[in-house]
């Protein structure tokens, strides 16, 4: 059973679905109990990273979040989400990875939408298991986070390097929508599935 | 490297997909989700559903499709058609779908894009634009899903689409009219006008026919996507093999 926390995001649906699709159950709480002790976690999120957050911290599951030691994985503003500082809404997140949110450079066209190609980083990177270099992956979104040492994958839109996927230790996030690309997002939701 | 978009537009009516010649005399093309799976294997990098008879009819779209495509889809879609206020878009956006495109509502009423982009934020949020050449600029039209109820809205295309952006529209798709049905290639010119006004990412629609003609329009407008309908339903291009012809023009390509 993956538990989906219930910080917003209209991609509930569309994750619950791959989930269903790769063989796996889901179910949404906000239950902090819950949410510390799951055997997988997951958070969503489409929309603001100020909003999702004041969600979660009005629903007190930020501790039960950030204390998880089970595999516990961030999808698109549900990555964001998972570090220090977004500039959208000027807002302090969950800082479990230190890096800051920003928006993407004004000389770049807003939103970076479309499938971009994943350039990995990580060779021995769990979530992204069987995804070969070069595969695609659909990412819509106006917020990045640089490259750093614990992204497994990258993607460059034109200059910039933005991380596309992060993991350490159970930590695990896209900032693409697994949900919504096509049969490597099923691959990757598969391989967090099968985590022990 | 982000890659060019190819969208395959179904238009639904009644439930069903449709697509006529200039807007007139519509044929029966098939059912909404067994077409999405079709095209979602066939390699297509999003879709775009468009309720051409809701804004006319005043009408908002059924959820119950919506469901059943995103249950059994893995790529992006977009919903259009009747969606007149926040309540209506999220609805349909709990419902699986990725995008809602607002066309006569946001003409009739422009503050539903910044409301709309301020609950869901702008990536959501796409306006879809029915543009048309009047003897001396591009005009902007509503209601366009009936011959009898189109007509002008009062605006020229590039004050449209800048308000629009300006607004928190995420996207335009751009609907050239005169293009619309004939298969004849996308309107270059207008398409090279509106790109260098248009900050978000912009879609082509209206007007192909051959797999050069996507080939044109994304090495000569820089548009983010290509749209078209009648082509992929009727099969005289498969998406596969636009793909790859694509790819071999050096356009940017997911194969």
């Amino acid at each position: 059973m993956i538990y989906l926390a219930n910080s917003g995001g209209y991609n509930t649906f569309s994750i619950q679905k791959v989930i269903e699709r790769v063989g796996g159950k889901s179910e949404i709480t906000s239950n902090p109990e819950t949410l510390l002790k799951a055997d997988k976690v997951l958070i969503p999120g489409v929309g603001h990273a100020k909003h999702a957050m004041d969600k979660i911290n009005k629903l007190e599951i930020a501790e039960a979040l950030t204390q998880r030691t089970r595999p516990t994985l961030g999808v698109c503003v549900g990555m964001q989400l998972m570090f220090s500082h977004s500039e959208e809404g000027d807002v302090e997140l969950l800082n479990i990875f230190p890096e800051r949110v920003q928006h993407l450079p004004k000389s770049l066209r807003a939103p970076h939408m479309g499938w971009n190609s994943l350039a990995i980083q990580n060779s021995s990177s769990k979530l992204l298991k069987g995804i070969e270099n070069g595969e695609f992956a659909y990412f819509v979104h106006s917020y990045y986070v640089e490259n750093n040492k614990n992204t497994s994958a990258y993607c460059e839109y034109e200059d910039l390097k933005i991380t596309a996927a992060i993991e350490c230790d159970n930590f695990f996030a896209t900032q693409f929508h697994p949900e919504k690309s096509a049969s490597v997002g099923e691959k990757i939701m598969k391989n967090f599935l099968e985590m022990s | 490297m982000l890659t060019k978009r190819i969208i395959p537009c179904l238009d639904v009516k009644d439930g069903r997909v449709v697509k006529g010649v200039q807007f007139k005399n519509h044929r029966d093309m098939g059912d909404p989700v067994e077409l999405a799976q079709y095209y979602s294997d066939q390699g297509a990098d999003e879709l775009v559903f468009y309720d051409i008879t809701a804004s006319a009819e005043k009408r908002s779209v059924d959820i119950n499709w919506i469901q059943q495509v995103a249950s059994n889809i893995n790529i992006p879609f977009c919903v259009a058609g009747g969606i007149s206020d926040v309540e209506q878009a999220e609805k349909v956006l709990a419902s699986g779908a990725d995008k809602i495109s607002i066309n006569s509502p946001a003409l009739i009423n422009p503050s539903l894009i910044q409301e709309l982009s301020q609950a869901f934020g702008r990536q959501c949020v796409v306006v879809g634009v029915d543009s048309k050449w009047l003897s001396d600029d591009y005009y902007v039209y509503k209601f366009t899903g009936k011959e009898e109820t189109s007509q002008r809205a009062g605006l020229k295309t590039t004050d449209w689409v800048k308000q629009s952006c300006e607004l928190g529209a995420g996207e335009i798709v751009l609907n050239c009219m005169n293009q619309d049905g004939v298969r004849n290639g996308y309107d270059i010119s207008q398409l090279k006008l509106i790109r260098e006004i248009c900050p978000v990412p912009l879609i082509a629609s209206g007007g192909a026919g051959l797999p050069e003609h996507f080939v044109e329009v994304f090495n000569t407008c820089d548009v983010d996507g290509a749209l078209a309908a009648t082509i992929f339903h009727n099969q005289s291009v498969k998406i596969a093999d636009l793909k790859q012809i694509l790819k071999n023009a050096n356009v940017p390509t997911r194969i």
